[in-house]
């Protein structure tokens, strides 16, 4: 019999992982152990045992204490620290991030690299793979201590396929599956997510809407989508696509957008119309990307300023209709527009006023995240630490 | 696939008694991004150097785009079009972008260096690579490390290659200026041109490459196609333990079920 394949080192490097990972998931679930108790539970010889926990107790990961059992000798074995490592990372419209996390929900290591993602969905995921392999070896952190990562993708991803919904702002990912593709390379388990409800998530758990029970995040990049929180939990509907409001229709005499339906709230704040609407001026460089845009705006460029006023009272219109849906406690608005601050929130909260029911009004604030371009990543980390715990 | 526009084949090297490279081959596509690994000693600067025409092989055929070609000087490579960025990139911190990427090509117009021209090129080139850097005339001292790498490579397109060679280009650069990098990379495969990428870092590598060419010892140890090679696999033709007696003997003597701690 030919073994050769099943003995190549990739294949024993496996299996040491895989025991070494039973031995702390055993820790895990029973505390201390005896280093016998462990050989019980997971089925690995003593000796096997032995070995790992000595390799463990050298990385610090375990500590050993001299102790009896049945008035015979043992070694009682329990985790100093909670192991296991979660990756988190946001594909942008033009941008990666990719974070590290340790079990308590920290960030450990952080970086962003511009990136045309919308290009190509297959380039765009080997780039995101390279800079999580990256941050790892730059955090000396084995790939056998990452428990679990979550991606933050910008369009709905249909609960039952895993594939990305045909209405994005970056068409070419219409279809794809991210979470599959992005697994088979890591060698890891991975979860999607649509990154206006992993900033709503993000924004409830540590920023702006801590402690509030519903909250609508409103995410205002390339395009618009977003996240609601109903009772404290993140709203997905039916088939993973609630809180699709970029295509709410506002206008019926606006643009044709791309999803058929003409003057939706996307044509009207989404970042390739509002750069289409910058008035060219011989003298200026004219912006052209949205944080231009918004730089220009608060450096009193009056034009600028008036098309992020627009977008801000088209914003506030559309809102209107989902605070009279939900009735939330508070409205943040993320995405690289909010960068504009009170010049893009003032005209949308008096759109607000006009728009929502005095009852929905009366408990709602609104506010720009605390998170900032950030959210969708925390909001990643959080949702790769709650698949670790289901 | 097309045909390859560099290969060879039965490359062997020594260096008095030592047999630095055995009967090796290698074959780079257009448009298409080999990585050259190996451990220390494989053998891949001297590859490098054979292909360069710094150190010609002593046996061995080299076909450029099918047809048998003779490197014995580096002038022989550029002319056919190999460009070669070595690790020390070779720049003139002193000197700005422009005159870095035109040293020793320098354009005259009546006698007078047509500085206005060069910088239109330059602009153009640099242009057509994405890579955005906001001043020509900053000396390279200034730059990071990235975009020092950058300007090397560029100034190598200038000669308009076929095959680039890129030893090492990431070693020593931050994660931000190494993506600069691997971003390069790929617009140079996107406009057809053969890279050869020589690196230690196997993420870089599976973030770039699309075959991975492994040597060992001198010799070819192994041709792969990263999409569909694992990560291990790579490894183990580096080190050498897919080929190594001892693995083979324990594969022979595992008992099935037994454990590995």
């Amino acid at each position: 019999m030919d073994t050769d394949a099943e003995v190549t080192p990739g294949s024993q490097a496996a299996l040491r992982r895989a025991n070494r990972q039973r031995v702390i998931a055993a820790l895990r679930d029973g505390g201390t152990l005896t280093q016998a108790e462990i050989a019980r539970s997971t089925g690995l010889s003593a000796a096997s045992v032995s070995n790992i926990v000595r390799d463990l107790r050298g990385t610090g990961v375990v500590s050993v204490r001299e102790t009896s059992s049945n008035g015979r000798r043992a070694r009682a074995v329990s985790l100093v620290r909670q192991p296991g490592v979660v990756v988190g990372i946001d594909f942008g419209y033009s941008r990666l991030r990719v974070a590290l996390g340790d079990s308590e929900g920290r960030t450990l290591l952080e970086e962003a690299i511009g990136y045309d993602v919308a290009a190509d969905p297959d380039r765009g995921v080997r780039r995101a793979v390279w800079l999580a392999e990256t941050l790892l070896i730059a955090a000396r952190v084995d790939r056998s201590m990452v428990t679990s990562v979550a991606a933050a993708v910008p369009g709905p991803i249909e609960a039952a396929t895993g594939e990305i919904g045909s209405i994005t702002c970056m068409p070419r990912w219409a279809g794809y599956r991210p979470a599959a593709e992005l697994s088979e390379r890591l060698g890891l388990p991975v979860l999607a997510e649509n990154d206006a409800n992993l900033a709503a998530m993000a924004e409830a758990a540590e920023g702006s809407a801590q402690g509030l029970e519903h909250v609508v995040h409103v995410t205002a990049s390339e395009g618009v989508g977003a996240g609601l929180i109903v009772g404290g939990r993140l709203f997905r509907g039916a088939g993973g696509t609630a809180g699709e409001i970029g295509h709410m229709g506002l206008d019926e005499r606006g643009q044709v957008c791309r999803c058929g339906n003409r003057g939706c709230l996307e044509t009207l704040v989404g970042a390739p119309y509002l750069l289409n609407m910058v008035p060219h001026t011989a003298d200026i460089a004219t912006p052209s990307t949205l944080p231009g845009l918004v730089a220009a705006a608060r450096n009193d460029d009056p034009g600028c300023r008036r098309i992020v006023a627009e977008a801000g009272a088209a914003l506030g219109r559309g809102v209107s209709v989902v605070a009279n849906t939900f009735n939330p406690q508070m409205v943040v608005v993320g995405g690289e527009l909010a960068e504009a601050g009170e010049l893009l929130l003032e005209p949308m909260r008096r759109a607000m006023e006009m728009a929502t029911l005095g009852s929905a009004l009366r408990q709602l604030r609104l506010v720009r995240g605390e998170l900032g371009g950030r959210a969708a990543l925390r909001g990643a980390l959080r949702l790769a630490l709650l698949g670790t715990a289901g | 696939m097309s045909e390859p526009v560099l290969e060879l084949s039965g490359i062997s090297k020594r260096f008095g008694a030592v047999q630095a490279l055995s009967d090796v081959s290698l074959r780079v596509h257009p448009g298409e991004v080999v990585a050259l690994l190996g451990d220390n000693g494989a053998g891949k600067s001297t590859l490098v150097k054979v292909i360069a025409g710094v150190n010609p092989a002593d046996t061995g055929t080299l076909l450029w785009e099918g047809r048998p070609v003779t490197v014995a000087r580096p002038a022989d490579a550029q002319q056919l079009g190999i460009a070669t960025i070595y690790q020390d990139l070779a720049l003139c911190d002193n000197l700005d972008i422009v005159a870095n990427l035109f040293l020793g090509g320098e354009r005259s117009t009546a006698g007078v260096l047509d500085e206005v021209g060069m910088e239109r090129r330059a602009r153009e080139l640099l242009d057509s690579l994405s890579v955005s850097i906001p001043s020509l005339r900053v000396p390279v001292a200034s730059l990071s490390g990235g975009q020092r790498q950058i300007i090397a490579i560029a100034r190598s397109l200038l000669g308009e290659p076929k095959v680039v060679m890129l030893d090492e280009p990431t070693a020593a650069l931050g994660v931000a200026q190494t993506a600069q990098v691997l971003d390069l990379i790929e617009r140079l495969r996107d406009q057809g041109l053969g890279v050869i990428l020589i690196s230690h870092n196997m993420a870089d590598v599976r973030a770039v490459a699309d075959r991975a060419m492994v040597l060992r010892l001198g010799r070819n140890a192994g041709d792969f196609r990263v999409e569909d090679t694992s990560y291990e696999e790579i490894v183990a033709a580096i080190t050498g333990a897919a080929d190594n007696p001892v693995a083979r003997r324990a594969g022979r003597v595992a008992v099935p079920g037994s454990e590995e701690a």
